[in-house]
């Protein structure tokens, strides 16, 4: 049974092999989760580069201790909380860094519509540059609550046990976000439509 | 009427109002009603609205092509990278294990070694005036090589070659070690002026003046100049005067 895994297979059942010596059951894990890993860190750090690292640091971590994982939680719910962990690491670590980043033409954003006029695809990517960089400059705790509520859309329980945070700090970091997501772009003067 | 919710609490609530994330009807009922009565509440709603309407008509751009199928490669790279290091490292904790309590000891015997050679050597200093002479008015003429052996050997050789040797140097510093005994009360040939002039040195020595090289070499030759008289007159001159 624990031999006959595939992709498909239950966590608990690819783990269980893995615990029993089967290197290939770890495959299978980065197999399942490396997409939701990858963009849930690419939306945290923008950049495709440092989310490419963070990411395999990620799986690196999983691998050193899945031995200890005893099931408790979803495997997702594990992971995603030691890819948070690096995640918000690397933002402390390259808060000077990255504020800098911007000026290096690294396509982060795209527009979602398909087929814009010449002048829309112009504002837009004014658009898209300034909204990454005031996601840039927000603090780092606000970062974390904006990325985790916004594009994830994780439930504020689930953000305040990651985070160690109360429910009602993490509200009021969600809304100064925003507003000073909203403030840049007023004072740099960006098309808002 | 007494408000169920602060304006902060419902402005904290504002960015779930309008991405539609907020279940409970209350809220909801008095988020729409401060919007309606209150124009400052108002124009933030209306400014974070705006404000996510241009944040999602972005989206992150793709990673390049194959990404994610070049992605287990690197990660199981990295996996055999950092175990090849994690062997390095406990074949170095092995080691270390023994090396550091060695190299401690090492050092601390070294250290116990400079400190009271230097305590041995100050002691000696402020103890033994002997060895300070030998340190500072001999070291010169004999010790040319800290080796006990060396200096023996010295010794030898010089014993050996002395009826050659001009320089009685080695006499000198034999007769400061081994003799000490009074200048001779009568001195009636070069060779007892010459003993009486050793004997002199000691005293010399011991007060820290020597001879140079070059008045050594002729000494001898110098008294042999002398009429007997003079010597007489000098050696009486040299008893009176308590050296």
């Amino acid at each position: 049974m624990i031999d006959n895994i595939n992709i498909q297979s239950e966590d608990k059942d690819i783990i269980e092999s893995f615990k029993c010596g089967n290197k290939n059951a770890f495959n299978l894990i980065v197999l399942k989760y490396q997409k939701r890993i990858y963009w849930l860190v690419r939306k945290f750090v923008l950049f495709h580069d440092d989310a490419d690292d963070i990411t395999q640091e990620v799986f690196l971590k999983l691998y050193k201790s899945i031995s200890d994982f005893r099931g408790d939680s979803a495997l997702y719910t594990y992971i995603y909380k030691i890819a948070v962990n690096y995640s918000l690491n690397h933002l402390k670590k390259n808060k000077t860094l990255s504020a800098h980043k911007i000026d290096i033409d690294t396509e982060v954003f795209k527009l979602k519509s398909n087929e814009p006029n010449s002048d829309e695809i112009y504002d837009n990517d004014i658009n898209a540059k300034m909204i990454q960089k005031a996601i840039q400059i927000l603090p780092e705790q606000q970062r974390a609550v904006f990325t985790l509520r916004f594009y994830e859309e994780l439930p504020y329980e689930e953000i305040a046990s990651i985070l160690g945070k109360s429910v009602g700090g993490l509200k009021a970091n969600y809304f100064h976000a925003f507003k000073k997501i909203r403030n840049y772009l007023l004072e740099k003067k960006t098309v808002i439509k | 009427m007494k408000k169920d919710y602060k304006t902060e609490e419902l402005l904290e609530n504002l960015p779930d109002y309008i991405n539609n994330n907020i279940e409970n009807n209350k809220l909801k009922e008095a988020i729409e009603k401060e919007i309606l009565i209150n124009p400052e509440f108002n124009k933030e709603f209306e400014l974070i609205r705006v404000t996510l309407k241009s944040i999602n008509r972005l989206e992150f751009s793709s990673p390049p092509d194959n990404y994610f199928n070049s992605l287990l490669p690197r990660v199981n790279e990295r996996i055999y990278e950092n175990s090849e290091n994690l062997n390095i490292l406990k074949r170095f904790a092995s080691y270390w294990k023994y090396a550091i309590p060695i190299v401690t000891i090492i050092l601390f015997f070294i250290g116990y070694k400079v400190i009271f050679k230097n305590n041995d050597y100050i002691n000696r200093i402020n103890n033994d005036s002997e060895f300070v002479l030998k340190e500072y008015n001999y070291s010169d003429y004999i010790y040319t090589d800290t080796s006990i052996n060396f200096k023996e050997k010295t010794a030898t050789e010089y014993s050996e070659n002395k009826d050659s040797n001009l320089d009685n140097t080695y006499d000198l510093k034999k007769t400061y070690n081994n003799k000490k005994e009074p200048v001779k009360s009568r001195i009636t040939n070069n060779e007892e002026l010459i003993n009486a002039f050793l004997d002199l040195s000691d005293n010399f020595a011991e007060e820290e003046i020597f001879f140079p090289d070059d008045d050594d070499m002729y000494y001898e030759q110098d008294l042999e100049n002398f009429s007997n008289e003079e010597q007489n007159s000098l050696i009486s001159t040299i008893k009176n005067s308590n050296l």
